[in-house]
């Protein structure tokens, strides 16, 4: 039970390209034509071969099927159970990894996703993927609403960076973050429902990380009043619907049937 | 050398050959010398072949489990890990069931080969199919379970241990593994741990629970340490410790009482500033007793059980008064404690543009569906004591007990009788 995270040491921005870059950068034009003996005309450099192929390169087609089905529940089974299998230190694994923290704050199941973030040895804790992940978990676990949303923008904006070190990862991640984006606004909508009889739009703002017209919108579609005078929210509350249990039904279903008689034929043995 | 390489060619066919397992495994047990058993199953062949890689990991299950086991626990040469891997997906329960006590061998060896790699995550997967492969029953205590459970927590992967915590323990099988009495209290004090990490708050005080009141005849330090951490538990997801149950072992809470944590349960959740100073004073303790987590976790927490308990008196309040009851300086904290709370359904509230937050009960949210649930599992777990009661009294401990204590106040009510009934019968025969 330690009392917080571990401290990354601070890396040059160099230092962190490297660890992460798993391309063997193409050797120059020059280079390339003399350790080439043929008469060959000399050609451009060679493109860069393609990345090492592991466990997690070989994984990582299931698990971005699975995340662009939304299956994110099969998705962290699938990654959970295949991160006991390979090598530890490899960056590749990356690409099991930062998925699977993805998958678990898009279902808002927050200390798998860190205990996957602390399963990262050192050289892969202190890439700047793995700390904005971290950073983003961190500021979900609290609930601060404002920080969450910055560190999406600043998540989306590494990811979709040119040279981020591998396209496909990049592509599913963008992907992912914009899904937990919508999943985050939708319950934090429904949570002020809940919380909220009325609120200041600022207030209201600051939750969703929208602007005031895009608030208002997603309000008025939402069957909320807004008061132009005070600024002030009204949410609309969610019809009270009965529970089932409460429900008065008139007639008894063969389940219910079945259920007492499985009951009582135990009592009876 | 040659004479181990000649006696362990010598097993080898017998491996191969015998279609008797258990004379096979009598014959691995008892007949090789005690003092260089473990020596001859791990050296390799006359011809320097790895044994290993001569039989079939499957067919051969028993003989492999022996040599595997041997090889883990001695230096004589190294185990390929994705052969330990391999037989544990696939070796045959029914032969390793013959020797348990090698079985134990092999956990404990496949944890030690992860230490040598410096690399937990390596034990985790042989031992879940280990533990979830060779008991007879999924819900039957073995050796490898507390071993299992160490290996999760070592490598951080606790979502494997998961579906093994989901089934709680109802079978000490004494012939299925060579179990001690720690090895339970081990468990499910992992298991608490365990859930702890996860914040599965409910789980983790169960199985703390489950240690806590495992029966002695005098209380395990792993106990009090067990005991620690469920009141600590109880402090995060209830605000509040809970009154032990009555088989504890008498002397378990006073043992607790003497120790600083009596301090702790006492001063939460509202005498804040008590709660600091014992943390700052005690973190060396609580730290090297690993509760520092806990300690501050549920310190964190104090806020909202004192929120809470305003609830009892209050209707509606404002943030001001509610920061300057919970000893919480800005009312924006108090907004998201309040926010956070009714999000996790601790509390029943609502918030006003004005800062005015009135409580309400909270409204019954169960389903017909989960009712039935809960009925039916009820009745499964009635089924299950009862099957545990029919087969405790059929015990012969249980029944000679009962026959001495029978006899015993048989006697006294003869004693009874002869003292007090003389009046009434002599009554009685008046009338015949």
């Amino acid at each position: 039970m330690s009392g917080g995270p571990p401290t990354p040491p601070p890396i040059s921005a160099t230092e962190i390209q490297d660890a992460t870059r798993t391309i063997v950068p193409p050797l120059p034009a020059a280079a390339a034509a003399a350790s080439t003996s043929t008469s060959a005309p000399v050609a451009a450099a060679a493109p860069p071969p393609p990345p090492r192929e592991d466990h997690y390169t070989l994984i990582f087609p299931e698990i971005a099927s699975l995340a662009s089905d939304k299956k994110f529940v099969a998705l962290t089974s699938l990654a959970e159970r295949n991160d006991i299998i390979s090598e530890d230190r490899s960056p590749n694994r990356l690409l099991v990894i930062a998925p699977l923290v993805l998958a678990y704050l898009i279902m808002d199941d927050l200390p798998p996703a860190l205990r996957a973030l602390y399963r990262l040895p050192t050289n892969l804790q202190a890439v700047p993927l793995a700390k904005q992940l971290y950073a983003l978990l961190a500021s979900t676990s609290e609930r601060k609403y404002a920080n969450v949303y910055a560190r999406v923008q600043g998540f989306s904006e590494l990811v979709s960076q040119p040279d981020f070190y591998n396209t496909s990862l990049g592509a599913l991640l963008g992907l992912m973050i914009s899904t937990f984006l919508d999943a985050f606004r939708s319950r934090t909508f429904d949570l002020l429902v809940k919380a909220y009889t009325s609120l200041p739009l600022a207030l209201a703002q600051t939750y969703l990380g929208l602007p005031a017209d895009e608030v208002l919108a997603v309000a008025s579609k939402s069957g909320w009043s807004y008061d132009t005078s005070t600024q002030v929210l009204t949410p609309q509350k969610p019809t009270q619907t009965a529970s089932a249990s409460n429900v008065f039904s008139p007639f008894s279903t063969l389940n219910t049937f079945n259920a007492i008689a499985d009951s009582v034929a135990k009592l009876e043995t | 050398m040659a004479p181990d390489s000649l006696s362990l060619d010598r097993i080898l066919t017998e491996i191969t050959t015998t279609n008797n397992l258990p004379a096979l495994n009598h014959t691995l047990k008892n007949g090789l010398p005690k003092e260089s058993r473990e020596t001859i199953l791990s050296s390799p062949l006359a011809s320097g072949q790895d044994p290993l890689l001569v039989l079939d990991l499957r067919q051969n299950t028993l003989g492999v489990l022996y040599i595997l086991s041997a090889r883990l626990n001695t230096t004589n040469g190294p185990v390929p890990p994705e052969l330990v891997a391999s037989f544990c997906r696939s070796f045959i329960p029914d032969q390793a069931r013959l020797a348990p006590e090698r079985v134990s061998m092999l956990a404990r060896g496949i944890q030690k080969l992860a230490a040598v790699y410096q690399n937990p995550l390596f034990a985790v997967a042989p031992l879940r199919d280990l533990v979830t492969r060779y008991p007879t029953h999924p819900d039957a205590l073995t050796t490898i379970h507390p071993i299992f459970l160490q290996a999760c927590i070592s490598a951080d992967q606790l979502i494997a241990a998961l579906p093994v915590l989901s089934i709680p323990i109802a079978h000490i099988i004494p012939s299925l593994s060579d179990l001690t009495y720690n090895d339970n209290l081990m468990y499910h004090y992992l298991g608490g741990i365990l859930f702890a990490l996860l914040k599965k708050w409910t789980e983790a005080e169960e199985y703390f629970e489950i240690c806590v009141t495992a029966p002695g005849s005098a209380p395990a330090a792993l106990q009090l340490e067990a005991l620690k951490k469920l009141r600590l538990v109880q402090l995060i997801s209830r605000g509040e410790v809970l009154t032990l149950p009555k088989y504890v072992h008498a002397a378990l809470p006073r043992l607790l009482k003497n120790t600083i944590y009596t301090d702790l349960f006492n001063a939460y959740p509202e005498n804040a500033e008590r709660l600091q100073s014992i943390l700052e004073k005690e973190k060396q303790t609580f730290s090297t007793e690993k509760n520092l987590g806990l300690v501050m976790q549920a310190i964190d927490r104090a806020p909202r059980w004192t929120l809470k308990k305003l609830t009892a008196t209050y209707v509606t309040l404002g943030l001001g008064d509610i920061a300057r009851a919970v000893g919480i300086q800005s009312e924006d904290e108090v907004r998201a404690l309040i926010l956070s709370m009714i999000e996790t359904g601790e509390l029943s509230a609502q918030i006003s543009a004005s800062g005015t937050v009135t409580f309400s009960d909270p409204p019954p949210q169960f389903m017909r569906a989960e009712v039935d649930a809960v009925l039916y599992n009820a009745q499964a777990q009635s089924e299950i004591l009862e099957e545990l009661d029919l087969q405790m009294a059929r015990s012969k401990d249980f029944i000679g007990k009962a026959a001495s204590k029978g006899q015993e106040y048989g006697m006294q009510d003869e004693e009874m009788y002869m003292a007090g009934g003389s009046g009434a019968w002599a009554e009685d025969a008046m009338f015949v």
